[in-house]
């Protein structure tokens, strides 16, 4: 059976065609400038209402919107003590992103804090994950950038603090060269903390998440308070997409250990459809 | 055939000792050290002027003086001098990597010390032995110290030409020829037996030899030899003629994979080490792909061309995570610390050697699939193939590792892994990542579902996600016995609790602690999950009980829940 002819070299043998695998071409490079890191696909979150506003797929897979998978993302802790928050929705996302890959997840990290138990509970296990302590920034930035550059890899996550535009641009360059997705968790605990993860701080993140801590909604039939995260989770900025914010929170009943489940399905098994329920009203809401 | 240089230091002692007098005598100025003895102070050793002056080793002191009354006397050092030599030692490696002190050479004898050097296969680095040996010669000389050498097969024939022969080199199956005119004490006998062959007539190795290995009667006499004066003599001779062999046990376990460059122009420029180091290791990667092995880490020396005799060469130690043998991927490792060398004036004399080596398999780059190979194992004895982790099983994944590594530290690059304790902070056990697991307490139990995370760790006990390293002392507000808290203040803030969780009691196991926690009865840590109005989860715990009388138990914030 014949190879099917290129898509380029069919416009140019059919001129009726032409106009159409012309815009298609075009539609791409737009696409490509407007929504960077799609070009190797796109992982939907698995909750509805979030993925509505990431950016779409290429076009062999279309109609799914999801995270860019080579891309530097960034998820800022809302304050102080949102950091057990902030760090728990990055997990979830390494491990979204890593899913259908194999390779380490590796978490860049300068604070002594990072407690495997919790990550695991959030889907990134023993199995997968290797920390780098970082003594310096220097070095936290340099070790991001070279495993960003390996394919082999996973998905890479750094708490860096203080980060110019260059510096992320670099690391974005990075993740797209190697095809790894990158995570900033910026937990802005440095000295002087006071704004130091300011929304408005230029970056070159293709998707920014600011992380809060949410109540959970007490409708009395909870038989335990704590069987998973609820969080406040606002998308501030994402390129080719929209900006949102959502409750994110677990259904009642569950065990944490289904917390991975939750958002975070396993291939082989079909997501419960109604595992996570976008609670408020979006913000800026949408539709 | 092997080649040996047997280094012969004769006055080693009063050499150091006049290197450390400021401003140093003259060489042919007359100077001994001195040690007490039995009450009085006796020569230890002399220089060759004291010598040519009839001051000898183990005479009193105030004899030595009363003879010549200018000498110079200074306190022996036996301590420094073994240090000096095992530095000695250590510099000689610019040679070869199998050097030795000279263990037949027992100290405080007066004869000086020596070093033994395993040039096999080396010389021609230098354009042959003669000029290797004029070499060594030459630099120790430079530095103020007396030395003689002779290269010969095996360490007895050398260790009597340098210190009896007039013949510096001696070709290969040559010794018999060259050993023949020297006295008795160059075969290493002993005082005593020397002077009983003496006593029978015996002056010359050669005299010896004829008598030991003469043919027709020979076997006899040989027999009759060891009858009278013990095993000593044969087994000396032997050795002097290698004909038993005797090893030499290097200072440093040397490596089978090595390579070494000595060069005429000193190489200082980053560029000319990098290509100097990239020779070296495509010399190291074809001996470990002729013996079927890769290199687990592997040691870079160099030795300046300023660097005294005594200073050791500057050393780079890198890692790998797998056994490796690519060029490429070595320099990798070693590059980012180059600049760690410095070079001042140039580097002489560089070398390679791998110090672990291990099986290198080509299958490894396929093992390991689905990243939990090692964890969801059914027993724990079960180690994956290939022995490796299987997350960095992945050989770029394996090379990024060994590269965060050699810049940051291995122990920096961790794995976390569950192990079996209830006591949250002894609950993860970090290993570095390139070490190869396969201990029983890494293996979590056998139900762990093949996905991503979840199960390693018991997961009907909710664990936070930050865990502060030393749990902090929070004030609270609860009520008694063993209620959780309705506000605590932690770090000069107060928090409500709006819901919380527990408790869940913790022990320290009693079989873990050691001399750390010598307590037969630790104190129970009841966990509290507790939430603020603003659903922000803490993990706090109550260490002890309430009793009557007794001390209230404290509190402690110890987590932060994701």
């Amino acid at each position: 059976m014949p190879a099917e002819p290129f898509p380029i070299s069919e416009t140019q043998d059919k001129a009726p065609l032409d106009r159409r695998h012309l815009l298609a071409v075009l539609r791409e490079q737009v696409r490509a400038v407007e929504a960077p890191g799609t070009r190797r696909g796109v992982v939907p979150l698995g909750v509805p209402a979030v993925d509505a506003h990431l950016p779409a797929a290429g076009p062999g897979e279309s109609g799914v919107n999801g995270l860019p998978r080579a891309a530097l993302h960034e998820v800022a802790a809302a304050g102080d003590l949102d950091a057990g928050a902030a760090t728990a929705f990055t997990a979830l996302l390494a491990a979204r992103l890593a899913e259908q890959v194999r390779g380490p997840i590796l978490w860049m990290t300068r604070a002594p804090d990072l407690y495997a138990p919790g990550l695991d509970a959030q889907g990134v296990g023993p199995g997968r994950l290797v920390v780098v302590h970082a003594a310096s920034e220097v070095d936290l930035l340099w070790a991001m950038e070279e495993a960003l550059r390996c394919p082999r890899v996973g998905a890479v996550v750094g708490e860096a603090g203080g980060l110019d535009l260059t510096a992320s641009r670099r690391l974005h360059l990075a993740a797209e060269a190697g095809g790894v997705p990158g995570l900033l968790l910026r937990l802005g605990r440095a000295k002087g903390a006071k704004g130091a993860v300011k929304s408005t701080q230029a970056s070159a993140a293709v998707t920014r998440w600011q992380v809060s801590t949410a109540p959970i909604q007490d409708d009395g039939s909870a038989a335990s308070a704590f069987t998973g995260p609820a969080w406040r989770v606002e998308l501030l900025r994402c390129r080719g997409g929209r900006p949102g914010a959502w409750t994110l929170y677990e259904r009642e009943g569950r065990r944490l250990e289904a917390a991975g489940t939750m958002a975070v399905t396993a291939p082989e098994t079909p997501p419960p459809s109604a595992a996570v329920v976008p609670f408020a009203p979006s913000l800026r809401a949408v539709g | 055939m092997r080649r040996i240089l047997s280094l012969w230091l004769p006055t080693f002692a009063t050499d150091r000792a006049r290197r450390g007098l400021v401003p140093p005598p003259a060489a042919d100025a007359p100077l001994l050290t001195r040690m007490p003895d039995h009450g009085r102070l006796t020569v230890a050793a002399v220089n060759a002027a004291a010598r040519a002056r009839r001051l000898l080793p183990g005479m009193g002191l105030a004899d030595a003086r009363a003879l010549e009354p200018q000498v110079t006397v200074v306190d022996a050092d036996p301590e420094g001098d073994a240090a000096a030599l095992e530095r000695l030692a250590d510099w000689a490696r610019r040679y070869t990597p199998w050097t030795a002190v000279d263990p037949s050479d027992p100290p405080g004898l007066g004869n000086g010390p020596g070093l033994l050097l395993d040039i096999t296969g080396c010389a021609h680095l230098l354009g042959g032995e003669h000029p290797l040996l004029l070499d060594l010669e030459g630099r120790l000389a430079k530095a103020g110290i007396e030395a003689r050498a002779a290269i010969a097969d095996g360490i007895g024939a050398a260790w009597a030409l340098a210190r009896f022969g007039a013949q510096l080199v001696v070709p290969p199956g040559g010794a018999a020829e060259a050993l023949a005119d020297l006295p008795l004490p160059a075969l290493r006998l002993g005082p005593e037996l020397v002077a009983s062959l003496r006593r029978v007539g015996l002056r010359r190795v050669g005299e010896l030899m004829r008598l030991g290995h003469g043919t027709g009667k020979g076997g006899r006499n040989r027999a009759a030899l060891a009858a009278r004066y013990g095993a000593q003599v044969s087994l000396r001779l032997d050795q002097a003629l290698g004909w038993v062999d005797e090893p030499l046990s290097p200072r440093r376990p040397p490596s089978r994979h090595t390579a070494r460059l000595t060069v005429v122009d000193p190489i200082s420029t980053p560029e000319g080490l990098a290509r100097a180091v990239r020779h070296l290791l495509g010399q190291v990667a074809a001996s470990l792909t002729a013996a079927g092995e890769g290199a687990r880490s592997l040691e870079l020396e160099a030795w300046r061309i300023d660097a005294g005799h005594d200073a050791p060469p500057q050393v780079l130690t890198v890692g790998a995570s797998r056994p490796n043998r690519d060029p490429a991927h070595l320099w990798r490792l070693l590059e980012p610390r180059m600049d760690q060398l410095e070079p001042g004036p140039g580097f002489e004399v560089m070398a390679i050697s791998v110090t672990h080596a291990a099986p290198f398999e080509d299958g490894q780059a396929v093992l390991g699939g689905d990243g939990l190979g090692d964890l969801a194992g059914p027993a724990p004895g079960a180690a994956a193939p290939g022995g490796g982790n299987p997350v960095i099983a992945d050989p770029p994944v394996a090379e990024l590792v060994d590269r965060l590594g050699a810049r940051l530290g291995q122990d920096r690059i961790l794995r976390l892994l569950p192990r079996q304790s209830w006591i949250p902070e002894r609950a993860v056990r970090a290993v570095p990542a390139e070490a190869q697991d396969n201990s029983p307490s890494g293996a979590p139990p056998a139900s762990a579902p093949p996905s991503l995370g979840g199960g390693a760790w018991p997961a009907d006990r909710p664990r936070p996600i930050r865990l502060l390293p030393r749990p902090e002392a929070v004030e609270v507000v609860a009520p008694i016995p063993d209620d959780p808290p309705l506000l605590f203040r932690w770090r000069d803030q107060t928090y409500r609790v709006g819901r919380a969780e527990g408790p869940e009691r913790l022990l320290p196991e009693w079989w873990e602690g050691g001399e750390r926690r010598p307590d037969p009865n630790p104190e129970p840590r009841d966990y509290y999950r507790v939430e603020d109005g603003e659903g922000r989860r803490f993990w706090l715990y109550r260490l002890g009980l309430y009793r009557d009388g007794g001390p209230p138990p404290r509190w402690f914030l110890h987590g932060f829940f994701g």
